[in-house]
């Protein structure tokens, strides 16, 4: 799984709902579904897939990719962020918008936790910055405890 | 703005320090790194959070830094209030002369929030025209501050209304309409009166009767050649006045066409020429002034009335030009007269002798050309006095006539306003240097508490994004 995902390229946007239904027609049989994504989205199209996928014989897990920088928001000064999918430029001062952003995104993450939560999806996130293999292990262990073995 | 005044105006220079922070933002907005975000919402609604939610605090914070930088620049420009006392509503001044008038007639001065009397101290004049007593308010209703009826002869400089306005606006801060009412005569303007602006809105009594008009004066002036300048002076102070106050002079100079001829020892010589004064019928009054360093009998200089009847061997001074007139002085022995005029130093410089017609008027000492301090002394205290065209005009007039002419003489307020000098506009100021300081130090705590405030205080996020 790990040399797949690494020969992975990431390009373009989330996928639309034809080019998933086949790969939901895979998912029929018992399995575990493991969703990999930064959680992002533009409309609302993650949690709609990861409804539809969350089945009685599926079991879900939301692994969301996260780097430090948007934990921490660490500018200062002037910054502009362009969106990578749309393009789409905000200039803040970076001083001033850090308190905002972090409220923001603090409230998002609530927000996505409660969501996947209703489909009885739990969410792990992983630090991009950190090995990946240690953020897989990480991740394995946590799934044991939750599941007691 | 009305009422205030800056001390040192180049200190709003510091107001400059306002744009600082402004080019500041408008040279850092365009600038800012890049970075590659998946969900720029969040970063969207960071920034429409933080404008929405910080605006009040943020703008008055602004608000709050530049005041304080308005206020530093205004201390350091020694912000000020004018005067040393702010007087509101209307007020109106009234010179003794207009009041006396106007209390005769029953008519108190009304309408306005305070009346004051122009003289010294300023007493207020109550709504009857009553004076209230106060500091300094010696002057009493019909006497007037300028040298006039009571001080025609020692001519001493006080105060005129004029000046003392002046004084009073450089003074006090009026911030209502300011009224002055005067008399248009002679006594209510002075040769050269301070510019009072056109704040100032003057009522001036009617003009004098026709009756009280001042008697002529005709003038004849003869100097040898060491006293042309002092002869000059005496005749361009004349001609001022004829041409300032309306009043006829008839004067005219000339040197020494006949010398008054005398012997060494005093003694006149027998007239070589008697012509008889001839009188030529009018009212007026004419007068010899001869400024000469050649011996005229009893003194050096003489001022001179017509006609100088007397026992003696008078010395006959035969006038040139002056049609069919011949003044004669009497020798007489240098006694001490009544001083008239005095210099800064005490000395006598112009003695009266006698009275009536036989009145002699002395003059000690040379008007111009001084050769030595004391006669520079002497020079300031007589020619250079602003009221010297006018003080020679009573000394020639005589008290009597005085009282009947130059206090009723017509002055016409435009030429009067025309001819007036430049007055000190800046006058003292009550400096607010600590009110500022106080102000500062408020808004410096009021900023520091807004800029400090515990982030508990402030108002939960209100995202809209859901997953």
């Amino acid at each position: 799984v790990l040399r797949a995902l690494h020969g992975l390229q990431a390009d373009g946007g989330f996928p639309d709902a034809a080019a998933l239904q086949a790969e939901r027609a895979r998912l029929q049989v018992p399995g575990l579904v493991v969703v990999v994504s930064d959680f992002h989205q533009e409309r609302d199209e993650i949690h709609e897939f990861v409804r539809r996928v969350s089945t009685t014989h599926n079991e879900v897990a939301a692994l969301q990719l996260l780097c430090g920088d948007e934990e921490r928001f660490p500018w200062d000064g002037p910054v502009r962020f362009e969106d990578l999918e749309t393009g789409e430029t905000v200039l803040v001062s970076g001083k001033a918008a850090r308190e905002g952003y972090l409220e923001a995104r603090r409230g998002y993450q609530a927000r996505l936790q409660a969501a996947l939560g209703l489909l009885d999806v739990r969410l792990d996130t992983l630090d991009i910055d950190a090995p990946l293999d240690q953020a897989m292990a990480t991740f394995l262990e946590r799934r044991r405890q939750r599941l007691g073995r | 703005v009305n009422g205030l005044t800056l001390l040192a105006p180049l200190g709003l220079f510091a107001l400059a320090a306002l744009a600082l922070p402004l080019l500041i933002h408008l040279f850092s907005r365009s600038r800012g790194r890049r970075v590659l975000v998946g969900n720029i919402a969040l970063y969207r609604q960071a920034r429409r959070r933080r404008v929405s939610q910080l605006r009040p605090v943020q703008w008055l914070l602004l608000l709050l830094r530049c005041a304080l930088l308005v206020l530093a620049a205004l201390l350091l420009a020694g912000l000020a209030r004018k005067g040393l006392q702010t007087l509101e509503g209307s007020t109106a001044y009234v010179t003794p002369e207009w009041l006396a008038g106007r209390q005769a007639a029953g008519q108190p001065p009304d309408g306005f929030d305070r009346v004051y009397l122009l003289a010294e101290g300023y007493p207020p004049v109550d709504g009857a025209g009553a004076i209230t007593p106060g500091a300094g308010t010696g002057a009493a209703v019909g006497a007037g501050a300028w040298p006039g009826k009571a001080d025609a002869a020692t001519a001493t400089a006080g105060p005129d209304p004029w000046s003392l306005l002046a004084e009073r606006l450089a003074t006090v801060n009026h911030t209502g309409e300011v009224h002055l009412f005067a008399r248009a005569d002679g006594d209510q303007f002075p040769p050269q009166a301070p510019a009072l602006g056109d704040t100032v809105r003057l009522h001036l009594a009617a003009e004098p009767a026709a009756g009280e008009t001042p008697p002529a004066l005709t003038v004849r002036i003869l100097h040898d050649e060491a006293r042309t300048a002092d002869a000059i002076l005496v005749e361009a102070a004349l001609e001022t006045l004829r041409r300032q106050r309306g009043v006829s002079i008839d004067v005219s100079r000339a040197s020494t066409p006949t010398t008054p001829s005398t012997d060494a020892a005093g003694e006149p010589d027998s007239p070589g020429a008697s012509a008889t004064a001839a009188g030529d019928g009018s009212d007026g009054i004419r007068a010899l002034i001869w400024l000469g360093d050649s011996p005229v009998p009893g003194s050096a200089d003489v001022v001179l009335e017509d006609r100088l009847p007397g026992p003696g061997s008078p010395v006959e001074v035969r006038v040139g030009d002056w049609p069919g007139l011949t003044f004669r002085a009497r020798p007489a022995a240098r006694e001490a007269g009544l001083a008239r005029w005095r210099a800064v130093n005490g000395a006598p410089v112009l003695e009266e002798h006698g009275a009536g017609r036989q009145r002699r008027l002395v003059l000690l000492d040379r008007l111009g050309s001084p050769t030595g301090d004391d006669r520079a002394n002497l020079r300031d205290a007589l020619v250079h006095q602003a009221g010297f065209p006018e003080t020679l005009y009573q000394l020639l007039l005589g008290d009597r006539a005085l009282e009947s002419g130059l206090s009723a003489v017509h002055a016409d307020p435009s030429a009067a306003i025309a001819r007036s000098v430049p007055w000190p506009t800046e006058g003292p100021a009550r400096p607010l240097a600590p009110w500022l300081a106080l102000a500062m130090a408020l808004l410096f705590a009021l900023e520091r508490w807004l800029s400090e405030r515990p982030r508990a205080s402030r108002g939960p996020a209100t995202g809209n994004d859901s997953p």
